[in-house]
């Protein structure tokens, strides 16, 4: 198990970036490599002919990754067309390969395709890009479009869609489009009216459990920001406010609490998104708050880093509406196919 | 590569204050090199916030100075530097523009003397310091023009209202910029009693929503012509006999009076919209061009630009000077709001007003403190945006 003060630091926490994880974790690339392997092993032998729906049933996804898999392999000229018979391997002669032959083949390769490993980075990818438009206005996600794009099958896709509709994200109108909302300023003053109401108390229940060595790792990286703050880059206070405003939380038993303060949350992604694109003079406020909020932790003052934290999110809202104008003269992200603007 | 001394000084801004006539007048005068680029408000706005590497001077109004300020696009501007600040109003100074003058009226919307002094803490405010955000230079009330022969049968004070009213026989024309645009509708659908608004500088998320349904519902009636961009556009669009009645800046209606278009511009019972222009120093202003930048602001408050601004109908921010510049007929006409004495030219040297003619609204007090309203940036201006530009098309 991981020691709860690893999983909290940031330092060493997964990277929840979605352009890091952009390439990694679609279908159709593992099934590719899955036959790309067997090929180069010989288990599929010059001249086996393979099939998209055979191959599809094997592995047990839906044909689109299939397809796109084989036409990858046949690009790179490891197999060939067969008029409309799927596709033979090498040059060779067609060699017909009995369904339970090719099951066998795959068989071993079928743990490679892990579909829920899978949604999970598909949902991670799905979210940055959502979490980026949201500044910008509504925008529809296209399920179908989601899964080709993805190289999954709609089942997939649609669980990717739920899981980020549970978080609130997301959610489906009338006639039961998936809608990603506007974030509005009404939205930022509400849900930090939320947060005032929430985080303090929550901070008042969690303080005593924190690990030790979370909060020194964090105090110290909170002190060399504030050392150096000219030479500070927005990952860094992004992986700041991350601890404070999440991991400070994780542990917290009322999961109800701690379900409406990761709801209330999301327009976390103003600052986020104004840091990537404008100086970061404006968040020294807050990260001297932080290190009040961190001595009183450390030092066992629990009401005091409760005061201290709602103290932040009263003055939180002035700038983050602000920033939130800001993007408003900026132009829109653009977007992949699945996920489009609507007016 | 790094500036030098030499180096030409560049502008951006927006042909409200850009002129051809003020382009000229400002390289003769200050005898270095000056590179203007004249946009429309929204590409300004969006220059000013995403490239400060790209100009030295932001020319444009004060409802987008705290946009600019939040992104960290501009630098403060020195007081100190400032040779004519001490002759600025004293609204300028702490007071507010919507609260200066004795029987002002009650005013919403962003006053720029909120936004004026850059203070302690980095914010921005009313409180005096030595640093400002923008240099306030060139303002005014503004109404809305309607053709005369039009209204020939309308009783009742002029009203914002009238700009959604449907039985004119001619279209309306709007501003593309939705910070005065939309509060213009907001006041005149207010006035109408078509949707309720509390406050036409501020719309809630509701009030956006019902707003544009209204607007929308007038523009596929035909109620609207396109928007306008630029001055000239504006100029063109209201030119065309199919235009009725719409927001117009006074420098237009002034041109199109030159030419002989017989219109009437509006002192609407609900109060004008205000606005402010003014100058900012871009964050990326380098040292060397640091003299030039200050000489460059400093000229705008010298008398020269206000007096051809003046002969468009803008105010400036420092009037003194003006009364070496312009002729006793025109600050009578233009200042004082007095019938004019003898004709008056334009900056074209056109005649734009003619004798016996009285402005509209009164004297530069009287206008300024008839401001009800400012031009802003709202608070949902993300969400509104969205609206806007679906409505623009």
């Amino acid at each position: 198990m991981v020691p709860s003060s690893e999983r909290r630091s940031s330092s060493s926490r997964k990277t929840s970036d979605p352009i890091a994880e952009r390439g990694g974790g679609y279908l159709y690339a593992m099934i590719h490599d899955l036959l790309q392997d067997k090929i180069a092993s010989g288990a599929l032998p010059v001249g086996a002919t393979l099939k998209e729906g055979t191959i599809a049933a094997h592995v047990g996804t839906s044909r689109a990754p299939v397809r796109r898999a084989l036409r990858n392999l046949a690009k790179s000229g490891l197999i060939r067309a067969a008029d409309g018979q799927g596709y033979i391997v090498g040059k060779g002669a067609a060699v017909p390969l009995s369904s339970r032959q090719l099951y066998d083949t795959l068989n071993g390769g079928i743990g490679a395709v892990d579909r829920t490993v899978s949604a999970e980075r598909i949902v991670q990818i799905v979210h940055g890009a959502i979490v980026a438009v949201m500044p910008f206005g509504h925008y529809r996600i296209l399920e179908s479009e989601l899964g080709e794009h993805f190289g999954v099958s709609r089942t997939v896709a649609r669980e990717v869609l739920w899981r980020l509709m549970e978080q609130s994200y997301i959610h489906k109108d009338r006639k039961s489009h998936w809608i990603v909302p506007q974030l509005s300023a009404r939205d930022i003053r509400e849900t930090l009216q939320m947060r005032r109401a929430l985080e303090p108390q929550a901070l008042r229940l969690v303080a005593h459990g924190l690990p030790s060595a979370f909060l020194t790792d964090l105090a110290s990286r909170i002190d060399a920001v504030l050392a150096d703050f000219q030479a500070v880059t927005a990952p860094r206070i992004d992986a700041i406010e991350h601890d404070i405003c999440h991991n400070l939380f994780e542990d917290l038993q009322n999961k109800r609490m701690l379900a409406s303060i990761r709801r209330n949350q999301i327009p976390l992604v103003v600052p986020r998104i104004f840091r990537r694109n404008f100086p970061l003079r404006d968040d020294l406020a807050a990260l001297r708050l932080y290190d009040r909020i961190l001595s009183a932790l450390v030092s066992g003052d629990v009401d005091a880093a409760a005061r201290l934290l709602e103290i932040h999110l009263d003055r939180a809202e002035a700038l983050m509406l602000a920033r939130l104008r800001v993007l408003s003269v900026l132009p829109p992200p653009r977007t992949d196919t699945w996920l489009s603007a609507i007016h | 590569m790094a500036k030098t001394p030499d180096s030409p000084l560049r502008v951006i801004g927006t042909s409200v204050t850009l002129s051809s006539e003020v382009q000229s007048r400002i390289r003769a005068d200050l005898g270095f090199a000056i590179e203007f680029d004249v946009l429309d408000g929204s590409a300004c706005l969006r220059r000013g916030v995403t490239r400060p590497d790209s100009f030295d001077i932001y020319d444009q109004w004060f409802h987008s100075v705290d946009v600019l300020h939040t992104a960290g696009s501009i630098m403060p501007i020195e007081v100190d530097r400032i040779d004519r600040w001490h002759q600025m109003a004293p609204m300028y100074r702490g007071a507010g523009l919507a609260s200066g003058a004795p029987g002002r009226r009650q005013c919403v919307g962003r006053d720029p003397a909120d936004v004026l002094f850059v203070q302690a803490d980095n914010g921005l405010g009313r409180e005096p310091t030595h640093q400002v955000s923008m240099l306030p230079t060139v303002c005014n009330a503004d109404g809305f023009a309607y053709r005369r022969e039009l209204a020939a049968n309308r009783s009742g004070p002029e009203s914002w209202g009238w700009l959604l009213e449907q039985n004119w026989g001619a279209r309306c024309m709007l501003s593309q910029d939705p910070a005065s645009s939309v509060t213009e509708v907001a006041m005149a659908a207010r006035s109408a009693g078509l949707v309720e608004i509390a406050d036409c500088t501020n719309l809630t998320i509701e009030e956006i929503d019902a707003l544009f349904v209204l607007l929308n519902r007038r523009r596929k009636a035909g109620h609207f012509t396109r928007t306008w961009p630029t001055h000239e556009e504006s100029v063109r669009l209201m030119a065309q006999p199919s235009t009725g009645l719409g927001s117009l800046w006074s420098p237009a209606y002034f041109e199109l009076c030159a030419s002989g278009v017989d219109l009437v511009y509006a002192t609407p019972i609900e109060g004008y919209r205000g606005w402010h222009s003014g100058l900012c120093l871009s964050a990326a202003l380098e040292s060397a061009m640091c003299d030039r930048a200050y000489a460059y602001l400093n000229w705008w408050l010298s008398g020269a630009p206000g007096a051809i601004l003046a002969r468009q109908g803008y105010y400036m921010s420092v009037t003194e000077p003006l009364r070496d510049v312009l002729t006793p007929a025109e600050w009578a006409y233009w200042y004082e709001g007095k019938p004019a004495t003898t004709p008056l030219p334009g900056p074209d040297g056109r005649i734009s007003v003619n004798i016996g003619d009285r402005r509209a609204g009164g004297s530069y007090q009287d206008r300024m403190s008839a401001i009800s309203f400012w031009s802003t940036i709202m608070e949902e201006s993300n969400y509104l945006q969205r609206k806007w530009l679906e409505f623009v098309g």
